[in-house]
Parts: C-alpha cells; sequence; structure tokens
C-alpha cells in the first residue's frame, strides 16, 4: 500500500466484507467482497451514485449496520466480532459521524450541541480553539435555527471532531449546501485534517471532492 | 426539559385531577371517623334525652334538666334556611365546659355551625321559628368545640324566656348514666354512645365503596396520563435519542437525560399540585355541605398527602419501566433516516 499524508500506520482495514439487504428473491447484495486499506491521518473519498452502496459502507464501519461476512478492523479492533454494547463503546471512543442534514438538536445552542459529544470523551479538544477554527466564535451562543446551512454543518462537523475521534465518517456532507459554502467546508475538513491527524471517511455523490482526497474509492468497488 | 414544556403542562393538570380524585376516595373513611371521634369526645353527655312531656326520670342520679328546641337560620350560601338546634342548660351546668350565666345575653355556637355562617364572637344572629315565623335574635359570645350538629348552647333561663316559656319549663336531660322512665312514650329521642357508633358506622358503610373505586379512577388517570405525554415526549425526541446512540451515549445516560427530566416533573407536579388538592376538596365538601344540613369538617391527616406523591410515584415508575424498553427499541437508523 502506498505511503500518505506522512503517516504509515495502517489504521483502517476492510476484507472481504458483503452485506445483503431482503430475503428470497428480493435479496439485494449491496456490499460484495469490498476490501480496502487506510493509513492514519488520510482522507478517503468513497465516490458513486445513489443506492451504490456507499452509505451503508458508512453505516457498516460506523457499527450503525453488521455485515454479513468479511471483517472491519479499526485501530486494530475487528469490530465486527463486537457486540451491541462495545459497538456502543467503539463509536463513543473512535468515531465522529456528520450528516447530510447536520441533525443539530434544536432547542441547544452551537456551543450546547458541540457539548453534547464533548461529553463522550475523556481528553476532548478545547471547544474555544475548536469554535475558533470552526468559524463559529460569534456564533456560539446562537441556535440552529439563526444559522445558515454551512454554519450549521461547521457546527455538525464540531460536534463530531470535540471528542477527537481517530474516524470522522461524513456522509455527504455538502449535500445540503451550495456551491461556494461546500468548498468553505471541504477546506475546512482539510484544515482539520492537518490540524488533529484524524483519519476521514466522505461518503459523496459529488466528483470533484475527490481533489481533497488521498485515497478515492468508487462504488463498483 | 423546555421543548417539552406543553407536555409537562399537561402533565402537571392531569396530576392535579388524578391527586383529587384520589384524595376525595381516601380522605372520606379517615374524615368520618376523625367525625365520629370529634363527636364522642365532645359530647356534652354520654347520653342525651329529649322529652315530648317534661317527666321525672325514676334515677335522677346527676341528670340535668334542659330546654331543647329548633329554629331556623338563613344560610347564604345555598339561599335557603338550615335548621339549628338550641339548647339551654342551666348556670352551674357541669355538661357544658363554657360558662353560662344567667345573666349574660348571648349565646355559645358549636364550631360547626360558627364555620358553616362564618359567625364570630360578637355577630348577632337571626333565628325564625318555622311554624309560627316568629323572628329571634341573639347575640354570639363563644364558641365552643361540639362538631356534632349545628348548636346554639345558651342558659336555659333565657332560652325559656326568649321561647316564652315558663322559666321551669324543660323538656331534655343531660346524663352520664341511663335514665329510667316511667312512661317511655314520653321520650321523643334518645341518644346513647352506641347510637353515635352506629352513626359513624352507617357513614362509613356509606362511603367505603367509593373510596375503591376513586382509588382505580386515580391509577387509571395517573397511567394513561403518564403513558401518553412520556411517549410524546420520547417520540417527539425519537430522532435526537437515535443520534445520541450514534454517538455512543448508553441506554442509562439516554435514560437520565430524557426521563429524569420527566421524573422531576412527576414528582414535583405531584408535590406542587398538593395545596390545590387540599383547595379542592375544601372546596367540594364546601359544596356538598351546602345541601346538608350538618356539617362535617375537612379533616385531611398527612400521611394521605404522601400516600398521593407515593401513588403517583409508583405508576410513573411502571410507566418509566415500559419506556427504558420503548427507549432500547429507538433504532440507530432513526438518526439516518429522518431529515430535518
Amino acid at each position: 500500500m502506498e505511503k500518505k499524508n506522512g503517516m504509515n500506520t495502517v489504521f483502517f482495514s476492510v476484507k472481504n466484507i458483503e452485506k445483503s439487504y431482503g430475503t428470497g428473491s428480493a435479496r439485494v447484495k449491496v456490499l460484495d467482497g469490498v476490501s480496502t486499506e487506510l493509513y492514519e491521518g488520510e482522507i478517503c473519498v468513497i465516490l458513486g451514485p445513489s443506492g451504490s452502496g456507499k452509505s451503508t459502507f458508512l453505516n457498516v464501519v460506523g457499527g450503525l449496520e453488521s455485515i454479513d461476512g468479511g471483517s472491519i478492523t479499526i485501530d486494530g479492533q475487528d469490530i465486527s466480532k463486537l457486540d451491541t454494547k462495545s459497538l456502543g463503546r467503539y463509536r463513543r471512543n473512535k468515531l465522529g459521524f456528520v450528516f447530510q442534514f447536520y441533525n443539530l438538536i434544536p432547542n441547544l445552542t452551537v456551543k450546547e450541541n458541540i457539548e453534547v459529544c464533548e461529553y463522550l470523551s475523556k481528553n476532548p479538544l478545547e471547544i474555544d480553539e475548536l469554535l475558533h477554527t470552526l468559524g463559529l466564535w460569534e456564533h456560539k451562543e446562537k441556535f440552529p435555527n439563526q444559522l445558515s446551512g454551512g454554519q450549521q454543518q461547521r457546527c455538525a462537523i464540531g460536534r463530531a471532531l470535540i471528542k477527537n475521534p481517530a474516524l470522522l465518517l461524513c456522509d455527504e456532507l455538502t449535500g445540503a449546501l451550495d456551491y461556494k459554502t461546500s468548498k468553505d467546508i471541504l477546506v475546512l475538513i482539510e484544515k482539520i485534517n492537518q490540524t488533529y491527524h484524524n483519519t476521514i471517511i466522505i461518503v459523496t455523490h459529488n466528483e470533484p471532492i475527490k481533489n481533497m482526497a488521498h485515497r478515492v474509492l468508487t462504488s463498483g468497488w | 426539559m423546555i421543548q417539552n414544556k406543553g407536555s409537562y403542562i399537561t402533565l402537571f393538570v392531569g396530576a392535579f385531577l388524578a391527586s383529587f380524585i384520589l384524595m376525595f376516595g381516601l380522605v372520606i373513611t379517615p374524615m368520618i371517623s376523625h367525625y365520629v371521634d370529634s363527636i364522642k369526645q365532645s359530647a356534652v353527655s354520654d347520653y342525651q334525652y329529649v322529652l315530648k312531656a317534661p317527666v321525672e326520670p325514676e334515677n335522677p342520679g346527676n341528670a340535668e334538666k334542659l330546654t331543647v328546641s329548633s329554629l331556623e337560620t338563613f344560610y347564604k350560601p345555598a339561599g335557603k334556611n338550615i335548621e339549628v338546634s338550641f339548647f339551654g342548660l342551666r348556670e352551674d351546668s357541669h355538661y357544658f365546659k363554657e360558662s353560662i350565666s344567667d345573666d349574660e345575653k348571648g349565646v355559645y355556637l358549636s364550631d360547626g355551625l360558627a364555620k358553616k355562617l362564618g359567625a364570630e364572637p360578637g355577630d348577632t344572629l337571626n333565628f325564625v321559628n318555622p311554624y309560627t315565623d316568629k323572628e329571634y335574635t341573639v347575640k354570639v359570645i363563644g364558641i365552643t368545640d361540639y362538631p356534632r350538629a349545628l348548636t346554639v348552647f345558651m342558659s336555659q333561663k333565657q332560652l325559656n324566656d326568649l321561647l316564652d316559656r315558663d322559666t321551669s319549663y324543660f323538656n331534655g336531660y343531660f346524663s352520664d348514666e341511663e335514665l329510667t322512665f316511667t312512661d317511655k312514650n314520653s321520650l321523643a329521642t334518645v341518644i346513647t354512645p352506641e347510637e353515635l357508633s352506629k352513626f359513624g358506622d352507617q357513614m362509613l358503610s356509606s362511603f367505603k365503596q367509593l373510596a375503591p373505586l376513586c382509588l382505580f379512577a386515580a391509577i387509571v388517570i395517573y397511567l394513561v396520563l403518564m403513558y401518553v405525554l412520556t411517549k410524546l415526549v420520547i417520540d417527539k425526541n425519537a430522532l435526537y435519542i437515535s443520534l445520541l446512540k450514534v454517538f455512543g451515549y448508553e441506554t442509562p445516560e439516554i435514560r437520565k437525560l430524557y426521563l429524569k427530566a420527566t421524573t422531576i416533573v412527576v414528582l414535583g407536579s405531584l408535590i406542587l399540585c398538593l395545596p390545590l388538592v387540599n383547595f379542592g376538596i375544601q372546596g367540594s365538601f364546601f359544596l356538598v355541605q351546602m345541601k346538608l344540613s350538618g356539617y362535617l369538617p375537612v379533616y385531611i391527616p398527612m400521611y394521605l398527602y404522601a400516600e398521593i406523591v407515593a401513588s403517583g410515584m409508583a405508576s410513573y415508575f411502571v410507566i418509566n419501566f415500559i419506556h427504558v424498553r420503548r427507549i432500547n427499541k429507538i433504532e440507530l437508523s432513526a438518526a439516518l433516516k429522518n431529515r430535518e
């Protein structure tokens, strides 16, 4: 495997993972023997059209869905063998999630939304510094409905980052944003990667995003 | 907590309603028992005799002659006259604890009558004889503990004067011992200690079916209301509960976040509605007593308040248990499928 981003530790490894939905003749195989590896601190972009299985890939890597076969090893731990409780602990300790539609808690301020995940970490990032990095310092007391889409997504990224996760999973993170805001968000993601060295997987159907990636996977796998 | 305030306000109203019904059911037995006990404790004498004609007993002992009469006074809240018993006692009566003088004009009201009429010492009250329409005015000089009936106590001499009767007139006896009369037909009414107990038992048996009914109704209201409202809180927050699970929150932590606030609101509602329940019970019995000729003092023992809160919390914890299962069942995928 090629060395990227100045890192040489294999942090993420999936081997022959399989995932199907439905039963009998309605059974659809979404992931069929997918394998890949990522170094620590790499940005990986997974490209593909809707229904190609990229969100399913993110879900199984995130421990939100189980796989039918294969293995997923993250930071030396095979998560495909973990029970529900251990998967919860895995998500708590290792992962950060960013969704296309932000999923911010409407009655909490920007700062409070980020603090929701700060609580989960024994060694969280410094929240004020993170708010500055995200460009949200002036908006920290605002509620989600007082923010633009880009600011809401920044807040969602902050919420995912505050616990300093080793792996950041982003599902169509610019899907609901305009071109300029999307560009700003991607610049932010690069900055975060350089600052905190998180391994980042971005699922998208937006091809230009691949330009920021250390590694690009296309569905069809 | 703020985003669920609508549910919580409804919860408070429901907690009040259920607590009120429960209190209504639970309070009757201790209230009647307390009433009967206080009647027994405050009885002027063990035996009270009302005569059709003035006759002497065979064994007078320490019996005291008295004059008994019934007059009516206007009871404003009900807009009608109520019957009041007048007891005329002798000046040195050892059956009546207040000091009665033939010379001091005025009457003592039983506390029930005073409360019912809202009368105080110094007030002047008007009475009427319903058969002759003759009116009488008396001045209140004191209130005495006598919850059994709506009664006026005064000097026998003054009562006989008031009613234009001979000074030596009497038509009853107070006695701590049972009296024997040669002519039993001369007795109009005899009140004995057994009768008092019987009276209490009768009242209790007429109301005792009400208690389990109220208890059942209240528990049903508690359960249904708490289930619906806490379900509403959880359903409303299903997306965020799912999201918290995705982030790695564990069920006890989520339960703490969502049910702890509800638990505080339930407990707070149950405690805060107690003064309202008290007010409601007092008001209800006031309305009931407008139709009664007597006065039943409202007595709510303190332990009933604790029982109300305990019953409400017990119902809530049953519901809480069900909702913990609901929280467990919320899928992680809810956060991924739902869109703002």
